[in-house]
């Protein structure tokens, strides 16, 4: 790859087969477009960057799915159309709060520590029991995420990407009920 | 609504942080991997529906004389042209940006050529045929089991899909249906002594068209990612 800004295409068909390098300047390179893309049609809504994220742990997951046989661009826009769609469902889901909410929301402020201590509990709950474990230790503990990833055995990477998950699930949980 | 849920006073993990995170997590994903995960599914899902199909009903009681006439091969070219169809889909619907028009292609030719016999075996045939060539003699089970035993290759089919990227939910989830609604009716061919190919454009049709409509219904429940 002697070209200085190899297109995207092979980067990704690079990164496919494990070059890291190739993966890093591809993700850069996705993640301005992607803010360009989500910027353009959310304004300035404080959401763009945890989709670009969200975006970029899809398409980490899923790159598999890419067949190099077919135009990168048409995969990546694929996916942010979808990533962006559902981000559009879910905020007009949790913008029809039943009224009931609000007034619970209200009348629970005199008591909100205890309340909040209630809902980050349920909160949790809700979480499978390794992102549970791991909120608790790391966001709630305090403890370092090298730290977790050496009691749990996964890698820090592997932490990082759960953590990043169960905080979007958790705020989008308190979202839904509490807007 | 969102950023005011940010737990202990930490803040998110930041764009740049996760890119290294991924890109430290990479090792190789082949494109060839996903169609592996597929076949594997649909294979598993077939061979548990044909493992139910041998102890539920066993082989038509004329198997040997059946394979050697023509109206055995026609009635399993239905379904058999019906899965490729629904496969063909299954890979493209679960792939970003990749277009399926060939999977409804082969899928609308195998309906269209499949009516057209019907069509000319009723033509052609007396009056008082008519009825049994349109309703057989197993029309109260033949579209139910078709059915059950697709269920096992619908779960198989449903939990390949949710390790693709369908975008379009609905259609990813009808591909899957009627990949396994076809593939069962292929298998349940084996068993069913029916050769009329109204009765089986009809019946057969209406189970594999059935598990596209669940496939439709459950695609976005289960397939959102």
């Amino acid at each position: 790859m002697s070209v200085p800004n190899p297109p995207l295409d092979a980067l990704m068909i690079a990164a496919q087969s494990g070059d890291e390098a190739a993966y890093r300047t591809l993700l850069k390179a996705l993640s301005s477009a992607l803010r360009g893309y989500f910027a353009r049609r959310l304004g300035g809504d404080a959401a763009v960057e945890d989709l670009v994220q969200d975006t970029l742990i899809a398409i980490h997951e899923r790159r598999a799915t890419y067949d190099p046989q077919r135009p990168f661009a048409a995969w990546f826009f694929a996916i942010a159309r979808y990533k962006l769609v559902d981000h559009l469902r879910a905020a007009r889901r949790s913008a029809t709060t039943p009224v009931e909410d609000i007034e619970d929301m209200a009348g629970a402020d005199e008591e909100l520590s205890t309340a909040a201590r209630l809902d980050l509990e349920r909160l949790l709950d809700a979480l499978p029991q390794r992102s549970r474990d791991i909120v608790r230790t790391v966001k709630i503990e305090g403890e370092s995420v090298a730290e977790a990833a050496q009691r749990s055995g996964l890698s820090p990477i592997a932490i990082r990407v759960l953590l990043h998950r169960a905080v979007k699930a958790m705020s989008a949980k308190a979202g839904n009920s509490r807007s | 609504m969102r950023e005011g849920m940010r737990f202990a006073g930490q803040k998110g993990v930041s764009t740049d942080a996760l890119i290294d995170a991924l890109a430290g997590d990479l090792r190789a994903a082949p494109a060839t991997s996903v169609r592996r995960t597929l076949a594997l599914a649909f294979a598993f899902g077939s061979a548990v529906s044909a493992a139910a199909m041998l102890w539920l009903l066993g082989l038509r009681p004329d198997m040997a004389t059946a394979f050697a006439t023509p109206a055995f091969w026609i009635k399993l070219m239905f379904p058999a042209g019906l899965a490729l169809a629904g496969l063909i889909a299954v890979d493209r619907l679960g792939r970003p940006g990749a277009p399926a028009a060939l999977g409804y292609g082969v899928g609308i030719g195998v309906i269209a050529v499949m009516a057209l016999l019907a069509v000319l075996q009723l033509a052609m045939a007396p009056p008082e045929a008519l009825r049994p060539l349109l309703l057989g003699h197993t029309i109260d089970h033949c579209t139910a089991l078709i059915m059950l035993l697709a269920l096992p290759i619908f779960t198989a089919g449903m939990y390949a899909m949710r390790q693709m990227a369908p975008v379009r939910l609905r259609r990813a989830g009808a591909a899957v249906g009627v990949a396994a609604g076809a593939l069962s009716a292929a298998i349940y061919a084996i068993a069913c002594d029916e050769t009329a190919l109204p009765f089986v454009t009809l019946w057969y049709g209406a189970g594999i068209l059935l598990m596209g409509l669940l496939g439709a219904l459950l695609g976005r429940p289960l397939l959102r990612w």
